[in-house]
């Protein structure tokens, strides 16, 4: 963390001297001022070139597993924008969108629309016509199966539209090309998610590491806690085959009761 | 007044047309006395030298592979009166006149459309969108307009004056009068209008009969002439038969799109906006099929019911080739006007919300799109339901839930480990769908979390039913 830290100081120390100079051209500047929605994550902000998920830009979220915190790295950004009354769509979601979970992450329901669709022909159709409509702040959609010149289709909707468009792909497809101006790998350790920035234009690439508490306030309630080694008594050890491993989500402990109560 | 006179000279043939690409001559035939004449042409027969009253046999001299067809008067009758549909967005005051010509009232029009000339800019390129060939013929009088159509005169003529000069040198074989005094005005030597209207009126009406003398001062407005308003039925329902019958979906656009213009008219006029509309694709043998299109909000927009119309008509499969089309309104409603800024800059207008909505379902089905909301059931599976585009409070915070829900709670294949104290949902024992389960939120070793149950009638298998994404 600390060499990062002195790494941010070094180039911010070197960019002034570089703006300095007139008669110098610098590729990635022609980037730099894209608008952008922040994501909420401060180091993930950080490391972006537009200081957050860029508008008109198209974001490729290549995801390793299910389950890994994938959705709530866009939940900040994404109540920002719905709260705003501005449209999001959720494109052939993989699975149910949960209404409760959502509306806990202070998203406007009124205002994400979900679009199922049967083929990734039709998804990629569907996710063109709302970026290019210009009316949706954000697009996200799911996609197993594509093709660099789809993806630049989506791309130039995007850009055309003015829309922040994310698109998540299963992970083995980040040796494949991709005109997307963002893409990220999507893993998980034990302890914390890891975002791999393999490609950022305008940008470097980058590896990120979020930790499940932060995940805390997108999802608007705090992680329930584990039970204590001592009270797991015939709940957990009796079905879980594997040895309990340390706690991963933050520890507050909470007597077990009924669901009412665990309501903040 | 200034009248418009919208001529057809070739309407049987333009509305026979299925395809643009047409490559054999093709000409409709009447009955003239004993001989069959040529009545309209395509332009591959006009450029192998056939013309209108050329007669049927010369015609097969001159093209042996010619295609005819008969002029029905009925089917001309309905043609007409489409376009006297479409005609309404133009004016209020319309008339059809048979064989081929529909009057408009335009003056009241001209501030609407900025002009006379952008009007008949407009009016050109609409007709050009639905292939038809149009000579338009503009006067005081709605006589002389129809007279300046027949002569091909297009230069609109906008006051009295220039349109007596421009008379002058209409031939007098464009004039409305019977065969007997057509050979009559021929023999006495009698070519343009201007030596028909310096013989004295009272030796005309000798000579000719009262019927010269009236179109003279039918066309100068000194007699009346009647145009007797069209009124739009209050249903919409128009059909079209295929000269040819369609083998696919795409070869129904062109008809289609004339059907849409005239609806577009009609709606127009009413200031209606149309909410549902079927499609009925008749076949030969099998049953019709029909093709519902159904619209988020009302809309007379011409271009967006085609954009729609075409968008569900490719995801159609049919059965049988088509032989005839039709389409009916089968709801209307006012449009919803959204009042605009009278100081609003100009800018690229974005797409409306519910033009994207309406072209999303009718690709991806009715049912493809909608909004979740919570909702107060404690039953993880009753706790949403899906809405469109309503509104309705969350009921209260909920405790930490998945972000996914598995339609289908499935029994876990992996190991997982339990994360929490269970939390028991329980409810629905009235009811077929009674739900007691203990709900944990559980991992695997690679970091997934998971919201699992076990039920409490069988301990021993935990389910997932979430995942926490």
């Amino acid at each position: 963390m600390n060499i990062a830290h002195n790494n941010t100081i070094k180039n911010s120390a070197l960019d002034e001297l570089l703006k300095s100079q007139p008669a110098l051209w610098r590729g990635r500047d022609q980037y730099n001022d894209y608008a952008a929605v922040p994501t909420g994550y401060a180091q993930l902000d950080k490391v972006l070139p537009s200081g957050g998920w860029g508008i008109g830009c198209l974001t490729e979220l290549l995801l390793e597993q299910h389950g890994i915190g994938e959705i709530s790295l866009l939940l900040p950004a994404l109540s920002q924008v719905t709260s705003e009354n501005q449209w999001a769509a959720f494109v052939n979601p993989p699975y149910l969108p949960y209404a409760p979970a959502l509306a806990n992450s202070g998203i406007n329901l009124e205002r994400l629309l979900i679009i199922n669709t049967d083929n990734d022909q039709d998804t990629l159709w569907a996710t063109e016509q709302l970026l290019r409509a210009g009316i949706f702040a954000s697009v996200v959609a799911w996609v197993n199966r594509t093709t660099a010149q789809k993806q630049r289709r989506l791309q130039l909707a995007a850009e055309l539209g003015k829309t922040w468009a994310t698109v998540y792909r299963p992970a083995n497809a980040q040796d494949q090309s991709s005109p997307a101006a963002l893409r990220i790998v999507i893993g998980a350790t034990p302890t914390h998610m890891t975002l791999n920035i393999i490609k950022s234009r305008g940008g470097k690439q980058h590896s990120v590491y979020i930790k499940p508490t932060q995940f805390d306030r997108p999802q608007g309630v705090e992680w329930p806690a584990m039970p204590p080694e001592t009270d797991t008594g015939q709940a957990a050890s009796s079905i879980a085959p594997v040895a309990p491993v340390a706690p991963v989500a933050p520890v507050a402990p909470v007597a077990p009761v009924a669901h009412s109560s665990l309501k903040r | 007044m200034l009248w418009a006179c919208l001529y057809f000279p070739q309407l049987p043939i333009d509305r026979q047309r299925a395809t643009q690409t047409d490559h054999t001559p093709t000409a409709v035939i009447h009955q003239h006395g004993s001989r069959k004449q040529i009545m309209a042409c395509n332009h591959i027969a006009t450029e192998l030298g056939i013309h209108c009253g050329l007669t049927l046999n010369s015609a097969y001299a001159i093209a042996p592979n010619l295609q005819i067809n008969e002029y029905i008067e009925d089917e001309q009758k309905v043609h007409l009166r489409q376009l006297a549909l479409w005609a309404l967005r133009y004016s209020s005051w319309v008339t059809p006149r048979m064989p081929a010509s529909i009057l408009l009232e335009v003056k009241a029009s001209l501030k609407l459309f900025g002009g006379l000339d952008s009007l008949l800019a407009q009016l050109h390129e609409d007709a050009a969108a639905q292939g038809l060939s149009i000579i338009v013929g503009v006067a005081p009088t709605s006589t002389a307009a129809s007279l300046f159509a027949y002569a091909g005169i297009d230069e609109p003529a906008r006051s009295i004056k220039a349109m007596q000069t421009m008379l002058n040198d209409v031939p007098v074989e464009y004039l409305t009068l019977d065969e007997f005094t057509q050979r009559g005005l021929r023999q006495s030597g009698i070519r343009v209008l201007q030596q028909l209207i310096d013989i004295p009126p009272a030796a005309l009406t000798r000579r000719f009969g009262h019927q010269c003398t009236d179109i003279i001062y039918k066309i100068n407005g000194t007699l009346p002439d009647p145009c007797p308003a069209f009124i739009a039925p209050d249903t919409f329902s128009q059909a079209l038969d295929l000269p040819l019958e369609a083998p696919d979906t795409n070869a129904l656009m062109f008809p289609l799109n004339r059907l849409l213009n005239a609806l577009g008219g009609y709606l127009k006029a009413g200031d209606h906006g149309v909410k549902s509309l079927d499609i009925i694709l008749y076949h030969h043998r099998c049953k019709p099929t029909v093709v519902a299109l159904r619209f988020l909000s009302a809309t007379a927009d011409h271009t967006h019911l085609l954009k729609v119309a075409k968008e569900r008509l490719s995801n159609t499969t049919l059965t049988e080739p088509v032989t005839r089309v039709k389409i009916k309104a089968t709801e209307l409603a006012d449009i919803e006007r959204d009042g605009k800024d009278l100081f609003q800059k100009s800018q690229a207008q974005p797409t409306s919300i519910q033009h994207v909505f309406d072209n999303l379902m009718a690709r991806l089905g009715k049912d493809a799109l909608y909004t979740a909301l919570p909702d107060d059931d404690h039953r993880p599976e009753k706790a949403w339901l899906a809405a469109m585009l309503e509104t309705k409070q969350p009921p209260s915070e909920w405790p930490a839930r998945p972000l996914w829900l598995l339609p289908k709670p499935r029994p876990a294949t992996e190991a997982l480990q339990l994360a929490t104290h269970p939390e028991r949902i329980e409810n629905g024992w009235w009811g077929n769908d009674d739900v007691r389960r203990d709900y944990c939120i559980a991992h695997n070793e690679k970091g997934s979390y998971y919201w699992v149950f076990r039920l409490r009638q069988q301990p021993g298998t935990l389910y997932i039913h979430g995942i926490f994404a």
